[in-house]
């Protein structure tokens, strides 16, 4: 995992101090709301409908045994012993006061951590893989060029007033766990038709307003030319992007509007310039970075290489092994999802209590390594096979070893209107409502896979376009309604769901999505899962059953 | 709703600026965490004269983000819409955080 170096710490240092000053004069009445509002929003500190919350940045996903116990300290000390993974990898809290934020900054500073890059129109924190560097198949661990983007994003000048906010996430996988597509630029680690590791960039990709799939731009970028290539991508959409309007901002729009052959021609263009300008990282800076990603010393040994796994009679523990334990890169080792979608829960929050047994079940069976999944799951990547009956024991004991990953109750929601100022409707109350219907963990592996995703307003931080059942919350007059989506995927397949049709009320939600299960269930052909059976389908049959109730 | 959301009543809301509180305008430029201690503009005179009251306070620095909300009852002074209700009481999925009105 990447260290900081002194110049890495110095500045996050010298950002701590310097907002402390700011929210100091701010208090002390020297500087007015118009003029501190910027700058804390540079430091992650929203003001949200019942406090500040103060979003923590959590570069990758990629977290020691160490930070999660200090994330678990900032719930406990300053906030209200829990906090919310997001899916874009982060940490939320709630409850935040602006006269503890420095403080709080203080003490993720000390575990190399920070809340930079978490709001603004700024090149945002990046995200990547969840199973980056123990991934089965995976060409390269994408966590060397995302720590690369990262330093070189950080304060980026060029680039720190850009039209509007930008999101750059990276996969060294055909398999696709980070939603390269719906970012404004997606990253793939390639090999080229020499067998050189290489990058094919998408651009253009957003949920939101406007919901595209990103096109591919670049094939096979050389990889030592990865940031003259952004710096090329990001300065047309800098000069172009369209700062009069908030709503077709985004680079998504501007790819849209030129075409992407057409960007990509600019781009070209631009980037012969910047190729000249020693903007791409010197080979031994590649190498330091690339040194901090070297795989850990594994050892699996007999037991854990033995055809079955310990215990695997038990049907709990065999149903998790099904659906939250994934094949590891390294023979005799596995990845687990710890599953923070427990039936009636709030997706994505963590107590105090659950964040430090998290830590203390990574150092004891994940060589002190956790991640956080933008499906707001946390991930053990390292766990010997013999071991996982033990480790399945132990998150049992601290009701962390629901056996639905995947699963229809697998639910991502964004925090609408129960803490979010700009939404429009709750979502959370609509995911636990839902987790509590299809409870029966039979009926949840008789369904199969099937990714909810549910946003509280258009802006689509809970990703409802790209679920396969997607839900958004709308204002009717006063009322919250839910729209229906079908068809969307985040995956290597991504699409965006199509509106199925008028939305329903609070109290109808539940019942609809039932009708949409039930409908699927009834039509599916063996072994076909959810999504494969609506684009086999269409939305028609689901739209002719859930409307003929009415 | 009640009858009486029909005439004019509205009661002005911000956040307290060192914690972020949501808090709402009482008597004598007060701001108190409970809404029934909250003056209620019955006229939109008087809810301008809040409002200045609620502009003065952010020069202050004693609070952010100042709104006036109507509200559905005089009695209850709960607020008319759900986004106001919410920040009135609290997440609705987490009662136990909830707070006393
Ligand atoms: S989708 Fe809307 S309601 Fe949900 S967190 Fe984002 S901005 Fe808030």
């Amino acid at each position: 995992m990447y260290q900081y170096d002194k110049y890495d710490q110095a500045m996050v240092d010298a950002r701590v101090a310097e907002f402390r000053d700011q929210v100091s004069r701010r208090l002390a009445g020297a500087l007015p709301e118009e003029h501190f509002r910027p700058l804390r929003l540079l430091n992650g500190l929203y003001l949200q409908l019942h406090a500040y919350m103060l979003r923590v940045a959590v570069p990758y996903g990629t977290l020691t045994s160490r930070q999660m116990r200090m994330l678990a300290h900032i719930a406990q000390k300053y906030d209200r012993g829990y906090g919310h993974f997001t899916t874009r990898q982060n940490i939320q809290y709630n409850w935040i006061k602006l006269e503890d934020a420095p403080d709080i900054l203080a003490d993720l500073a000390s575990v190399q951590m920070h809340a930079i890059q978490t709001s603004g129109n700024v090149i945002r924190n990046v995200t990547a893989d969840h199973f980056a560097g123990v991934a089965e198949g995976e060409t390269e661990d994408p966590r060397i060029a995302s720590e690369i983007i990262r330093q070189w994003s950080t304060f980026h000048p060029e680039f720190s007033f850009l039209p509007r906010k930008f999101k750059i996430a990276v996969t060294g996988c055909d398999k696709d766990r980070a939603a390269i597509k719906f970012h404004d630029i997606g990253i793939v680690i390639v090999r080229n038709t020499k067998g050189e590791l290489a990058y094919d960039v998408y651009v253009g990709g957003g949920m939101g307003r406007t919901p595209f799939v990103a096109p591919l731009i670049k094939k096979h970028l050389p990889q030592g030319e990865l940031l003259s290539y952004l710096d090329a991508a990001l300065r047309v959409y800098n000069r172009y992007g369209r700062r009069d309007n908030i709503y077709k901002a985004r680079i998504k729009i501007l790819v849209d509007a030129l075409g992407p052959e057409e960007y990509a021609r600019q781009v070209e263009e631009e980037w012969q310039q910047t190729r000249q300008e020693h903007i791409n990282l010197p080979a031994e800076e590649e190498q330091r970075i690339r040194a901090f990603f070297v795989p850990p010393q594994y050892s699996a040994d007999a037991a854990d290489l033995a055809a079955e796994i310990p215990g695997s009679k038990d049907v709990a523990f065999k149903n998790w092994l099904r659906t939250n334990v994934h094949n590891h890169k390294v023979k005799g080792y596995a990845i687990v999802t710890l599953s923070l979608k427990p039936v009636g829960g709030i997706p994505g929050d963590a107590s105090t209590a659950e964040m430090n047994v998290v830590a203390d079940l990574a150092d004891k069976y994940s060589l002190g390594e956790v991640r956080v999944t933008h499906e707001q799951n946390l991930i053990l990547p390292n766990v010997r096979r013999s071991q996982l009956h033990a480790l399945w024991t132990d998150l049992k004991a601290a009701g962390l070893a629901v056996a639905n990953a995947g699963l229809i109750t697998d639910i991502i929601a964004c925090p609408g209107l129960d803490y979010c100022s700009l939404a429009n409707a709750r979502s959370i109350p609509i995911a636990q409502r839902i987790s509590e219907r299809f409870a029966d963990l039979d009926r949840q592996h008789n369904i199969g896979e099937l990714k909810i995703k549910i946003s509280g307003c258009i802006n689509a931080c809970g990703h409802h376009h790209a679920g396969h059942i997607g839900i958004l919350g709308v204002d009717r007059k006063g009322e919250e309604f839910y729209q229906i989506l079908l068809g969307g995927s985040g995956a290597e397949d991504a699409s965006i769901g199509t509106i199925l049709g008028p939305g329903f009320s609070a109290d109808g939600i539940v019942d609809a999505i039932e009708n949409l299960v039930n409908t699927y269930v009834g039509l599916r052909k063996p072994g076909e899962t959810f999504l494969v059976a609506v684009r086999r389908v269409g939305t028609a049959p689901f739209k002719e059953r859930l409307y003929a109730r009415a | 709703m009640s009858k009486e959301s029909k005439e004019f009543a509205k009661i002005v809301t911000a956040n307290r600026l060192r914690d972020g509180a949501v808090v709402f305008l009482a008597a004598q430029g007060q701001w108190s965490e409970k809404t029934d201690a909250a003056v209620v503009a019955k006229t939109s005179d008087e809810e301008a004269g809040l409002l200045a009251t609620g502009v003065a306070a952010v020069k202050a620095c004693e609070v952010v983000d100042v709104n006036a909300i109507e509200i559905a009852s005089l009695t209850t002074r709960e607020p008319s819409r759900l986004r106001e209700r919410i920040r009135q009481i609290g997440p609705t999925v987490r009662p136990d955080l909830g707070r006393a009105v």
